[in-house]
């Protein structure tokens, strides 16, 4: 299973640069590829592709999702839920979550947060993944103050 | 259909650097489950007859669990296996961390080294390209630095390293697998594989999803098993699970321990929290298992409290898709910034073993070893038996390069125990594990040793729990503490499940645990394949120690794979891998009756005083009926022909 690209591509080299595994080639201004074996089915070259060239695993198009005006889904974590597990951290593909200390001594812990929003891919496999289902995924534009705040990892007050 | 594992494996052959995928077909995982079956199914026949441990016919082999990144909980463990320098059968070794859905996420189950490289070397697998790269300049660093070079090198970030130090370099036989900063894959001295091969680390890079069959229903056994977790009073401190364990030890009537309980424990204090209760209740070996507890008292055991071990600690540390966090990461103003808080094995091994209260020493060392790769509970156990062998003049000061070695000096401990991790002087002697020093030394050190088959024994005392001295002694893998026990069995639960097994009383007077009864033999029978089921899934044994009906874990094995299974049917999976291990061992000429613990740690002669006074093992006895439940020759360990048959299996 692996995404494909078809012949609307005109070689723009979006997808190139927002694939975290390295898993398309071409040359600029010729129909891209995806190499099957490196695909890991992320979705990012489908949301960034501004001519609807990419199909998914099940061979249905994807729609594009601008990036720029937060658009993108990005996890927002539900602190109440997070059972502190690391599976999130650990399924990234571009790492952009990390954990950050309590400041709270009594109840000393290592929580997940988006440390790197800006290189979070939409992918939703930290909310796919998450055993407490704690993780969901929201454009931040739709998001309210207190989300923001939170998507950020000031969880404490 | 979706299934939970990936299907493939890799064969890294380091003599001529080639690697190669192999598919497997999804018939091989219905019959081994992944992780610890993976392995000894495709070992079973890959590693010829007579192979040297430290050459080129032996196969490492790293797997992930069935379960792993599958939305389940508490299965987050990879195991590395082979075949054991230390003891010369099946050696396997299990570790949390965060590289088993590491391995995964690479596409593979498992990764299988075989074959010498001619130079230092570590494995790159990144998004689809696997390749082994030159390890010259990692070479003969610690297991920290080692680590933090090896991401720098491959990109910074989302980077999963498993590596040896210097003590799996220089081919110690007691070296382990680190990784995530010295968590460690530490027993049956697999990482002295790895330095033979010179096979530095394993690098990984992958980000492909892991699915289930029914994500949903995985989940929502997840979510319920946390709900349970939730419990949480505050009344706990660590001088009072001193006093808890003094009361326990004096009255006459036990309580079958329960899950929940210890939950608490980890919860607040990690491992740790049993460093004081075990002491007092009897359950820790002190002063090379020839002391009491009256030798460590509450005096001298509060320097070793569990909250002494919390003070450097900055957060809890889980394990990938641990809910409950039983590590602790120390802050950076500590003296160990980024390491690990020791656990309650090291802190006994190198404490009450060795009568040593000094908490700094035990962080010091505990860092040291962590860094070098070594495996903790056997340098402690090492250690003891120099301390042994000085007292009773079988080493001389000379011999111990002026080291004042008595008992309970921590000064001459960490001076030693930098010279075990060099392999300098006298630590070229003991850096092979007690058995091998003994060997050497000759003239009865061999008494003093506290081993098992070579594999020194973990920080539980079988003269309290005869459970702990039976698997010690009759298991494939012997020496370990977490495989089973008295204890353990009634903290699974597994009748819960499994109604044709025994259940326990929730009250027992205290000399009914030392009766023997063809029913404990069906018990510690069930600990085995369960304990097997557990590492196939890539399962943690403190997850399992909540018991059966609180950690859905057959459950979860059936909505992750589809499969409709009954927990009775993953049994006889546990008692394939089980078998299987054991006829391993058969292939390589090893007598499973050699697997037999040290005379004193079986209680030959029994203890004179303290908890365990007057105990003794009649292991002979009980072997002979736990060979018997496992379908095994009772006087042999041999598996018995039609078992074999039934299994497709040879010796």
């Amino acid at each position: 299973m692996a995404y494909r690209i078809t012949d609307m591509c005109v070689g723009c080299g979006m997808c190139i640069k927002v694939c975290p595994t390295t898993a398309i080639s071409g040359k600029p201004r010729k129909r891209h590829r995806v190499i099957d074996n490196a695909c890991i089915d992320c979705g990012a070259c489908g949301r960034i592709c501004p001519h609807h060239a990419v199909l998914d695993a099940i061979g249905r198009k994807c729609v594009r999702i601008r990036r720029r005006a937060s658009h993108w889904p990005r996890p927002l974590i539900d602190y109440a839920r997070c059972v502190d597990c690391r599976a999130c951290i650990d399924a990234c593909p571009v790492d952009c979550l990390a954990v950050a200390f309590t400041q709270d001594t009594d109840d000393r812990r290592a929580r997940p947060m988006l440390a790197r929003p800006s290189d979070c891919i939409a992918c939703h496999f930290c909310a796919l993944e998450c055993p407490a289902d704690a993780v969901t995924m929201k454009p931040p534009s739709q998001m309210t103050v207190q989300e923001k705040f939170m998507m950020d990892g000031r969880f404490q007050e | 259909m979706e299934v939970p594992y990936m299907g493939r494996i890799l064969w890294v052959d380091l003599t001529r650097g080639t690697v190669q995928e192999e598919s497997l077909p999804a018939s091989f995982y219905a019959q081994q489950l992944s992780g610890l079956g993976l392995a000894v199914g495709q070992l079973l026949d890959r590693i010829p007859r007579n192979a040297d441990p430290l050459g080129p016919e032996n196969v490492l082999a790293f797997v992930s669990g069935l379960l792993t990144g599958c939305g389940s909980l508490f299965t987050g463990r990879w195991t590395v296996a082979g075949k054991s320098p230390l003891t010369g059968g099946w050696g396997d070794a299990n570790c949390g961390g965060n590289f088993a859905p590491a391995i995964k996420r690479c596409g593979y189950d498992g990764l299988f080294f075989s074959g010498v490289s001619p130079h230092p070397v570590y494995l790159r697998v990144a998004h689809g390209r696997a390749a082994l790269h030159d390890a010259r300049d990692v070479w003969g660093r610690d297991t920290l630095t080692s680590e933090r070079m090896l991401i720098e090198q491959n990109g910074g970030t989302g980077v999963r390293v498993a590596c040896i130090g210097p003590a799996g370099e220089k081919q110690s036989l007691i070296a382990g697998v680190a990784n995530d900063r010295g968590r460690m894959a530490a027993r049956a001295g697999l990482g002295a594989v790895m330095g033979a091969k010179r096979l530095k680390a394993v690098v990984l890079a992958g980000a492909r999803r892991i699915r289930a069959h029914d994500p949903d229903a995985v989940k929502a056994l997840s979510r319920a098993c946390i709900e349970t977790l939730r419990f949480d009073p505050p009344f706990m401190n660590g001088m009072m699970m001193a006093y808890t364990g003094t009361l326990m030890r004096l009255l006459p009537v036990q309580m079958a321990m329960d899950g929940m309980l210890y939950k608490l424990m980890l919860d607040k204090f990690g491992t740790a929290s049993m460093n004081q209760l075990m002491v007092e209740i009897g359950d820790t070996p002190i002063k090379n298992w020839k002391g009491s507890n009256e030798d460590f008292d509450r005096n001298r055991s509060a320097n070793l409290s569990p909250e002494v071990f919390a003070r450097p600690v900055v957060a809890k540390y889980h394990c990938h898709a641990c809910p409950l966090g039983c590590g602790g990461v120390m802050a950076e103003n500590s003296p160990y910034p980024g390491g690990h808080k020791p656990e309650y094995e090291t802190v006994m091994s190198l404490g009450g073993l060795l009568l040593n209260d000094d908490a700094e020493s035990i962080f010091k060392l505990n860092d040291m070893f962590n860094r070098a790769g070594m495996d903790t509970i056997s340098a402690g156990g090492t250690i003891a038996f120099a301390m042994e062998c000085y007292e009773q003049g079988l080493l001389s000061r000379a011999d111990l390069d002026g080291l004042e070695l008595t008992w309970g000096n921590s000064m001459a401990i960490i001076a030693l125990a930098a010279k075990i991790i060099a392999r300098e002087g006298v630590g070229d002697l003991l850096a092979d594990g007690a058995k091998r020093a003994a060997a050497q030394i000759g003239r009865g050190a061999d008494a003093l040793a506290m081993h098992a088959g070579g594999q020194e024994l973990g920080m539980h005392d079988g003269r309290y729990d005869p459970g702990f001295a039976l698997h010690y002694s009759a298991e494939p893998t012997p020496g370990r503490h977490t495989i089973g026990s008295q204890m353990y069995y009634e903290m699974f639960r597994l009748w819960k499940k499994i109604e044709t097994l025994p259940d326990v009383d929730r009250f027992y007077t205290k000399g009914r645990k030392y009766e023997w009864s063809p029913e404990r033999a069906a018990a510690a029978a069930a600990c085995s394949r369960f304990m097997n089921i557990l590492n196939a899934s890539g399962a943690c044994l403190f997850g399992a120690l909540l018991g059966l009906d609180r950690l859905p874990l057959f459950e979860w094995l059936n909505a992750a794979s589809g499969w409709q299974r009954a927990p009775a049917e993953y049994m006889d999976i546990g008692d394939r891998i089980q078998t299987m291990k054991q006829v391993f061992n058969l292939r390589q000429g090893l007598d499973p009756r050699s697997f037999k613990a040290s005379a004193r740690a079986l209680g030959h002669p029994p203890p004179t005083a303290g908890a365990n006074e007057g105990r003794q093992v009649d292991l002979e006895r009980m072997r002979s009926d736990y060979w018997r439940a496992l379908g095994w020759d009772p006087e042999t360990g041999r598996p018995e022909p039609d078992k074999l048959e039934r299994l497709g299996l040879t010796t």
